[in-house]
């Protein structure tokens, strides 16, 4: 019932800046529609609008020295070998960041890291370590507590939304009923906030079923559900939803430029519906995903492949590597944040492995982005009182500038980042839109 | 809960609350056919590791707590249950090694105590090998070079008594390393693939320790016997239970899991009253919860959970089930699946939250898009009998015996029948359209002899808006 070109930049030939959107809304309008569908397609997209967020989240506390180890300090090797465990990366061992590295020459990459260098070298991967959330917003070390910080930029119960809800709220790109997804069964604390965030945890099944005329069901359903009360109006958002989603096959949407996602690893199952969201211009733009397993308490192991931490990078690596190279040269409309609610103390416990700590690392993705490490990180780790990496750089500053440079709402700073506006002086990891 | 909010009478509440006297030999007598449940470790140890065990062990404690949950006359215990576990969290997913426990921490940790003594509950889950295993406890070692792992110290102040709320809580992470020290050696002996607990006196840090500016503490244990040792732990334990702290965050929960998701303070600030006057007496403080004004005007103000949701259609279907999970003859219709399909699509596998703070609790946790589907699917593949092979449902338990007047009439005791609520004007309109069927034609034409269609009505009264609050 439907068609669309899958190589729609090679039909049009376009490939300026804002080409793959504009491309996607040509191929848009080739959809055939059953007569008298809702349909609510986002306005035609235009090269003023922002990127496309996607919002990754590395549940449990990631382990930023593991991720971007600071294998030029002497201290971390004193304090990641102790005893019968040896949880450091070797300097041998790790990724070189080169030349566009050479503001942090004590900072490299995990080996585990190697299928994203690629974007690194390209000058489209930004890495801000020492990061999190200041102690005057919180310095809690609790998982849940802290992802509530990063998620809202406040705490759970007084700050009631989340930092891409209310960019979506008020962002001046949103339209159509598909703007926000969180690509898992519930709505994310950040996408709260806006009306019409939803949660799809799998574009394949969107669907009614269980009933055998789904047809009246769906319109009985759409009777009962209405504007008043959770459950009501978050069922007539559903319902609105299906009816678009129904209409596409996402099939068409393919992988480009050579991207292979492993079926094996879930994160890529994730990004490669997330890629086809993006490509079926249905408005989509902000999306949230997770990879869990991070709170590594014991057992961390060597940077080889088998031992915990390393494979659990790879499955970070290996599952996002495919996205980006899928997007392709339309990551110059698609920003990446890959986040985690804190780092991990220095000190290798006595499991092997490390506890909640404050400062961690954190990345940004795309076109848009300028490669490149930033902010501080000090020149010698301690292992201080409460055994962490300080937070050097609050990370609502990658935030403030994802949200000018790259999503076009400067206007609406202050509310997005609930009340945090840092005026126009950023870290420069992004480039104005 | 329906049953809870439609009975308020004292009666019922202290029926329930004394609920070792309410007779449910008929589901334990299920229930006592799954072994797994009351062997001892090195049993189940061995079951884990032979042909099919890892399906029995996981399979038969989650069955037999769904068939609970979903068949037992103690509601209120079922409940209590579910929240408990919830509290204490641990994962049934866990490091392999460690799956033949899940069974002895329901049974022997949370059910003899979920309206019992919650300083027994919290003694009994810290030296319990499951919890000692997902929160590393086991091996955390005071004086190896590296130091104590701090993992189960911190969510035992966290998550399991003095709590967080809004970003505030009294401890700090002094206390958390300290509550770690005071805490290590409490282990496990995996020397005999038996996993027993073992306090492991090598392990233990003897120096002075103290919490929350002096208001506990312990002298430097130097040359102290293990009992001496051990009993810091458990004099610890006994003093985060009853703290003040501790009781506001528990009633807290308490109060959001069984009025609103931002339940009355007046009414916290009274349990957790209650809670230190009583000695961590859980089933004071229910009673006074069940009791109170804020509960008696709660109706409608909770989302169910994605569990809740999947059992609540069962009662209402009055669903019969096959109660063998992996008998000799039906172990290939009772793999895992079921609750992998089905209770995952909700979000809520049983005892498989991965992270200790538990299923959430709030209403935005439980419904969105994805949540809507699958509460409409489930309904809609119960009442056609395709939720499961061993589930089977007969639509009818939804027509009454003698036909009322009117279709109208029909469609308000149907929808009754099934979710306890009488329709809206709008719902009965809506549903008579779908019918086809005018509300003013005689009941005695309806169009239940097809029986797809009635699957299908019956799926979608229980699709009902009103039906997915309790």
């Amino acid at each position: 019932m439907k068609t669309l070109s899958p190589s729609k930049k090679s039909s049009t030939g376009r490939v300026g800046r804002r080409g793959f959107l504009a491309g996607a809304a040509a191929a848009g309008s080739m959809v055939v529609l059953p007569s008298g569908t809702k349909l609510a397609f986002a306005d035609p997209n235009e090269p003023t609008k922002g990127d496309v967020l996607v919002y990754l989240f590395l549940r449990g506390g990631a382990d930023g020295l593991s991720l971007v180890p600071p294998v030029g300090l002497p201290s971390y090797y004193d304090l990641r070998i102790d005893g019968s465990y040896n949880i450091a990366v070797a300097q041998g061992d790790a990724l070189s960041l080169g030349a566009l590295g050479a503001t942090h020459p004590d900072l490299a990459l995990h080996p585990a890291m190697a299928p994203l260098m690629p974007f690194w070298n390209a000058g489209e991967m930004a890495i801000v370590h020492a990061a999190g959330s200041p102690a005057s917003l919180s310095s809690t070390r609790s998982h849940f507590e802290a992802e509530e910080v990063w998620e809202r930029c406040g705490r759970q119960q007084t700050t009631v939304d989340g930092w891409i809800g209310r960019h979506l709220a008020t962002s001046s790109d949103v339209s159509g009923n598909l703007a926000g997804i969180s690509h898992e069964q519930r709505i994310w604390s950040a996408m709260q906030g806006y009306s019409k965030s939803l949660a799809i945890s799998n574009i394949y099944n969107f669907d009614i079923f269980g009933y055998n005329d789904r047809s009246s069901a769906r319109s009985l359903l759409d009777a009962l559900h209405g504007s008043a009360g959770l459950v009501e109006s978050e069922g007539q958002d559903t319902l609105d939803a299906v009816n678009t989603i129904d209409s596409i096959d996402f099939s068409a949407f393919s992988p480009q430029n050579g991207a292979v996602y492993p079926t094996n690893n879930s994160l890529a199952n994730e990004l490669n519906q997330i890629a086809r969201l993006i490509r079926a211009n249905i408005g989509l733009r902000a999306v949230t995903v997770d990879i869990g397993g991070w709170d590594t308490h014991n057992d961390m192991g060597t940077p080889v492949p088998g031992q915990r931490m390393y494979d659990r990078i790879s499955r970070l690596a290996v599952g996002l590597e495919p996205f980006l190279t899928d997007m392709g040269a339309d990551m110059n409309e698609v920003t990446v944040i890959a986040a985690s609610e804190f780092g991990r103390t220095i000190n290798v416990n006595g499991s092997g492995g490390t506890d909640h700590g404050r400062g961690g690392a954190m990345f940004a993705f795309g076109k848009g982005i300028n490669g490149g490490i930033y902010g501080g990180f000090p020149n010698v780790i301690e292992d201080g009182p409460e055994g962490d990496l300080v937070v050097l750089n609050d990370f609502r500053q990658v935030y403030a500038e994802i949200v000018d440079k790259r999503l076009g709402n400067l206007a609406n700073m202050a509310t997005v980042l609930n009340g945090y506006d840092p005026g126009g002086s950023y870290l420069g990891l992004a480039n104005t839109l | 809960m329906g049953e809870i909010a439609a009975a308020t009478p004292s009666g019922w509440i202290e029926q329930q609350l004394n609920h070792a006297a309410i007779d449910d030999s008929v589901i334990e007598g299920v229930v006592a056919s799954y072994t797994t449940l009351t062997n001892t470790a090195a049993q189940n140890w061995a079951v884990l590791q032979a042909d099919g065990g890892q399906t029995r062990i996981l399979g038969e404690v989650m069955h037999a707590n769904f068939l609970r949950a979903v068949y037992s006359p103690k509601h209120l215990y079922e409940v209590m249950c579910d929240f408990w576990f919830n509290h204490l969290n641990i994962h049934l997913f866990g490091n392999y090694s460690f799956r033949h426990h899940t069974a002895a921490y329901v049974e022997g940790v949370i059910r003899p105590h979920a309206l019992g003594r919650f300083t027994d509950m919290l003694a009994a889950s810290a030296s319990s090998p499951a919890m000692l295993a997902y929160l590393d406890n086991y091996r955390s070692n005071a004086n190896s070079s590296s130091g104590v792992n701090e993992n189960y110290g911190r969510e035992l102040l966290e998550l399991h008594t003095l709590g967080i709320r809004d970003g505030l809580h009294v401890y700090d992470e002094v206390d958390v390393r300290n509550a770690s020290y005071v805490m290590s050696g409490w282990s496990i002996d995996t020397s005999a693939d038996q996993d027993v607990f073992l306090f492991r006196e090598n392990y233990h840090w003897r120096p002075a320790v103290t919490l929350l500016s002096g208001q506990w503490s312990r002298p430097d244990r130097t040359g102290a016997d293990a009992a001496t040792l051990q009993a810091d732990g458990y004099s610890l334990l006994s003093f985060l239970a009853g703290h003040r702290s501790t009781a506001e965050y528990i009633c807290w929960k308490l109060a959001r899991r069984f009025v609103s998701d931002n339940p009355p303070e007046a009414l916290v600030q009274r349990l957790a009253d209650e809670w230190q006057a009583t000695g961590t007496d859980i089933a004071a403080v229910m009673r006074m919860l069940l009791n109170s004004a804020e509960f008696a005007s709660s109706a409608g103000q909770k989302v169910r959970r994605g569990f809740e949701t999947v059992t609540s259609y069962m009662r209402s279907l009055e669903a019969s089930i096959d109660t063998n999970p992996v008998g000799l003859a039906s172990e290939a219709l009772h793999s895992l699946s079921w609750y992998e399909g089905v209770l995952e699509r909700h979000g809520q596998r049983l005892f498989s939250k991965a992270t200790p703070d538990g299923y959430a609790d709030t209403g935005p946790e439980w419904i969105s898009s994805d949540a809507m589907l699958r509460r409409w699917e489930t309904a809609g593949r119960l009442a056609n009998n395709e939720l499961a092979d061993d589930i089977t449902v007969d639509p009818n338990v939804l027509i009454p015996a003698t036909l009322p007047a009117t279709m109208g009439e029909l469609i308000d005791m149907m929808l009754y029948a099934a979710t306890g609520a009488a329709a809206t004007a709008t719902e009965r309109s809506a549903y008579a359209t779908y019918l086809g069927v005018a509300e003013s034609d005689p009941a005695a034409s309806h169009p239940f002899g097809d029986a797809q269609l009635l699957a299908d009505f019956a799926g979608l009264c229980l699709s009902r808006p009103t039906f997915q609050y309790r």
